[in-house]
């Protein structure tokens, strides 16, 4: 059984990594903010993860059970963004033919 | 030590059985929810790219101090259920699992008022989308998204917070009630769970709903 | 006939009362047998397939004309959103799962219940709840969104009660995920000694395929629809384009969930079609491993494909193409398990029982099913073909004549076990024929038409379409003879049907080895597994024996 201690350390390293980020939050990082919060956070999940929710004890199914949840999520975000991430980005090959006025002509209905 | 009506629950033959099939049930729920919450969070990074002035803008609007000293309460409350789920497992005086229920309660409860406070301050403020929605310095459109973004995840965070704190609620009855110690602490420790979960949820909600735009 | 050795010992014969033995509507309503759960699901989902089918057959008479002569357009749309609703929500998705699945996973395993029946129980009174509010949905003046429910017509312009047919949806998907949560858990915890993963029959590796989809992919549309409705309630969203929304999130979102829901609508069947095949071939199944990692990597293959379901929406030309990769991807499994269900039935000596006859069709449709998908899944095919009959015709022939044909096959084969009574052999084939040409006829047309560039989703079409779509209805009309004669024959054999007795197709499975229909705990005795799962042995074999 985990000692009382081990807990309250964990909860003590949540508390300061609490003040980091919202200190952190507030030095101009420019798009670095977005990161260091994001991997703040990683860091509290994973000490929440292993050590609240006893992933560190856990048995190798138990493990790919919670590997999965998250797994499955970042397949749904990076197959998504691979389509709102590369829309509008223009086709040489057919942009060069479209007419540049929009007023008469319009593209045939698909 | 064992209560004689301490038995597993049919179909189960031994507590270590009933113990592990019920941690892998609840980590193949806590799955589920974890995309459950997905799409709103991927909602979020789309219009993040497609607005990010307006969500900068719209973030700095939120309050950053409740919100931290809500994010405190939570981790400090995952704290306090760790240690009645230990005091379950050790078969321990349900005094002292009702002890620990009972400050994570509180803490929950006032994670809930802060919440509310939180939420009418917004409101008066006209943030809250709709026909009123007005914020000075953005695009209202971009904006309202974001605050769109804002009611809909932590209310459905703080739907999760309620029924948590409902369970518990119940829990602290079972605590003083059972007398099947082992069969409680097996359910202590899935309630544990969900709770960490509601925590972990939040540790991903705060940096993206309050900290945006901080540093301009 | 050929020798076979069950996967462990036969159950002595059973002296106590079966689990049909109390009658009282209690009984049946607080129950948290598993076998009692399935029969619940299999009367429920009946109903709904008969109301899904009323549906249909309207929509049929009315194509039998290029003219609108039945129905406005308005009801056209409602039924065909909800024949679309009924089958996809509420038959095709708890068909093969809840009621087989139910009924047998822990027979298979050698358990007494699923891991956890009382929310076993819980997840069919959320099924008929969430059904109950969607056919109030239909009642109170419909839906005309399609089952898809694209934004942001269905969240901002249609009329109809969208909100209370999403929820419907949303609270019958908590039933579907509480089932795949307790088959998962029941497969890791409960087999019976001696009983390692690779002994397991195909039928248990499909199901808990599907339920790895059940619990990762049913939340997403969970919380899709409840944006849904938010959005329509409001008026405020994230799926609105007039207000800075993006209505192809929505459809991320939504196919996200739905492509693979096919595969919820067809992993089962093909575990339901291994057990037939080596049965009725009297043959282990040719490679068993490779078909049982085949429907994991189905099940996990089929989340990365979504999009090729928006390959003419505003999707970008790069997404299309992973998409379209990836697609091509899922035939290999799928391929890998028609083949191997060939090699199997390829020199074994052949029993044609009625199942036999349905898992063939299935063979059949599916093939073709599978392999115009992958018309679908190429770019600039799918350009010319979206939104036609073809895909019409293409999901049909998977979900219809891949999983209804699979559904019916599973139960004549379970129907000994399940009741204890033989149905009769006859009309039984009969059906499957019916059903089988009644299909082809309803559908195969409907490729021509799709290709002929006839859109689906009216019932008004140009003339020339009219001796197609008059061959359609005409095997619509076929279809609904087969569907109907096994409701006949099977309740007969209720009453009249001969004595099963514990194993009639000498099949191997642990439920093969308890009384028909089994006692409430499943097993008398303890089942301790001793063999290989598909023991038979053909007829040569068995003379040099």
């Amino acid at each position: 059984m985990t000692p009382v201690r081990h807990y309250a350390l964990v909860c003590g390293a949540l508390l300061v990594l609490l003040l980091l980020t919202v200190g952190a939050a507030y030095v101009n990082l420019g798009p670095f903010n977005v990161a260091a919060a994001m991997l703040i956070s990683l860091m509290k999940a994973a000490l929440i993860l292993l050590f609240f929710m006893h992933v560190r004890q856990a048995g190798p199914v138990l493990r790919l059970f919670v590997f999965i949840g998250f797994f499955w999520l970042a397949l749904l975000i990076s197959l998504s963004l691979s389509d709102f991430l590369t829309r509008g980005v223009p086709d040489k090959s057919t942009a060069d033919q479209r007419p540049s006025t929009s007023g008469e002509t319009k593209p045939p209905a698909p | 030590m064992s209560h004689p009506s301490d038995s597993t629950a049919p179909p189960f033959t031994s507590f270590s059985q009933q113990r592990e099939a019920a941690t892998l049930g609840m980590w193949g729920f806590l799955g589920m929810e974890v995309l459950f919450f997905g799409p709103m969070f991927l909602g979020y990074i789309v219009f993040r790219i497609n607005f990010p002035d307006a969500f900068m803008t719209a973030s700095r609007h939120t309050l950053i101090l409740a919100g931290g000293v809500n994010t405190a309460l939570l981790l400090i409350s995952s704290f306090t259920m760790a240690l009645a789920v230990r005091s379950a497992n050790l078969l321990e005086d349900s005094a002292k699992v009702v002890r620990s229920l009972l400050v994570t309660l509180l803490l929950g409860g006032a994670f809930v008022g802060i919440k509310c406070f939180e939420y009418s301050h917004e409101i008066h403020e006209g943030l809250l989308p709709g026909a009123s929605f007005h914020l000075d310095g953005a695009d209202p459109q971009q904006a309202q998204m974001f605050f769109y973004l804002y009611f809909l995840m932590t209310g459905m965070h703080l739907l999760h917070v309620i029924i948590g704190l409902g369970l518990i609620a119940v829990f602290i009855l079972r605590a003083k009630l059972t007398v099947r110690k082992e069969r409680f602490s097996i359910a202590m420790e899935q309630l544990g769970l969900y709770w960490h979960f509601v925590d972990l949820v939040w540790v991903f909600l705060f940096p993206l709903i309050y900290l945006g735009g901080r540093a301009a | 006939m050929s020798i076979s050795t069950p996967q462990a010992e036969m159950q002595p014969p059973l002296e106590g009362p079966d689990y049909l033995h109390e009658h009282s509507v209690r009984s049946w309503l607080l129950t948290t047998d598993h076998k009692r759960i399935g029969i619940l699901y299999l009367v429920s989902i009946t109903l709904f397939f008969l109301i899904g089918g009323v549906a249909v057959t309207m929509m049929r008479m009315e194509l039998l004309t290029p003219q609108g002569d039945l129905f406005a357009s308005s009801t056209y749309n409602k039924l065909f959103t909800m024949h679309g609703v009924i089958m996809v929500w509420f038959f095709l998705i708890p068909s093969v799962p809840s009621v087989l699945g139910n009924f047998l996973l822990p027979m298979m395993l050698g358990a007494r219940d699923v891991a956890f029946p009382r929310l076993n129980l819980l997840s069919w009174y959320l099924f008929m709840a969430g059904a109950a509010l969607a056919l109030w949905a239909i009642i109170h003046g419909g839906v005309d969104t399609g089952w898809t429910f694209y934004t942001p017509y269905s969240s901002t312009y249609a009329n109809g009660h969208v909100i209370a047919m999403v929820m419907g949806v949303f609270i019958a998907g908590f039933g579907s995920i509480i089932t795949g949560l307790n088959f998962i858990v029941t497969t890791h915890k409960l087999r019976a000694p001696g009983l390692i993963w690779f002994r397991l029959p195909l039928f248990v590796w499909s199901l808990y395929a599907t339920s790895i989809i059940l619990v990762l992919a049913t939340p997403v549309l969970a919380i899709t629809l409840v944006l849904v409705a938010l959005e329509r309630a409001f008026g405020i969203g994230i799926f609105n384009p007039a207000i800075g929304g993006d209505p192809l999130l929505f459809q991320h979102l939504f196919w996200f969930y739905s492509h693979p829901a096919v595969y919820i609508m067809i992993l089962p069947g093909m575990g339901v079609t291994s057990e037939i095949i080596a049965c009725f071939a009297r043959k282990q199944v040719f490679g068993y491993r490779i078909v049982a990692y085949a429907s994991i990597a189905i099940a996990v293959l089929g989340f990365l494909v979504w999009g090729h379901h928006m390959f003419v929406s505003s999707q970008s030309i790069y997404a299309g193409m992973i998409f379209s990769l990836l697609s091509f991807l899922v035939s290999i499994p799928s391929a890998i398990k028609v083949f191997n269900w060939t090699a199997t039935l390829y020199r074994g000596s052949i029993w044609f029982q009625t199942p036999l006859l349905y898992a063939l069709g299935f063979l059949g449709l599916f093939t073709i099913g599978g392999l115009t998908g992958l018309f679908l899944a190429a770019l600039a095919v799918d350009v010319h073909l979206t939104d036609t009959y073809f895909v019409v015709a293409h999901f049909h022939y998977i979900m219809v004549g891949g999983m209804v044909m699979a559904y019916l096959g599973g139960l004549h084969f379970w129907w000994p076990k399940i009741t204890g009574k033989l149905y009769p052999e006859w009309p039984a084939k009969l059906s499957a024929l019916f059903i089988f040409g009644g299909f082809n006829l309803t559908f195969f047309p409907q490729f021509i038409l799709g290709y002929l560039g006839m859109p689906r989703r009216y019932h008004i079409y140009a003339p020339e379409f009219q001796t197609l779509n008059v061959l359609s209805s005409a095997g619509a009309s076929i279809l609904a003879v087969g569907y109907l004669l096994p409701l006949v024959y099977l309740l007969w054999s209720l009453r009249y049907g001969r004595d099963a007795g514990p194993n009639p197709w000498q099949a191997t499975g642990l439920e093969w080895t308890t009384a028909s229909p089994p006692p409430e705990e499943n097993f008398t005795i303890a089942p301790v597994v001793t063999e290989d799962p598909y023991n038979y042995h053909p007829t040569e074999e068995a003379a040099d024996a």
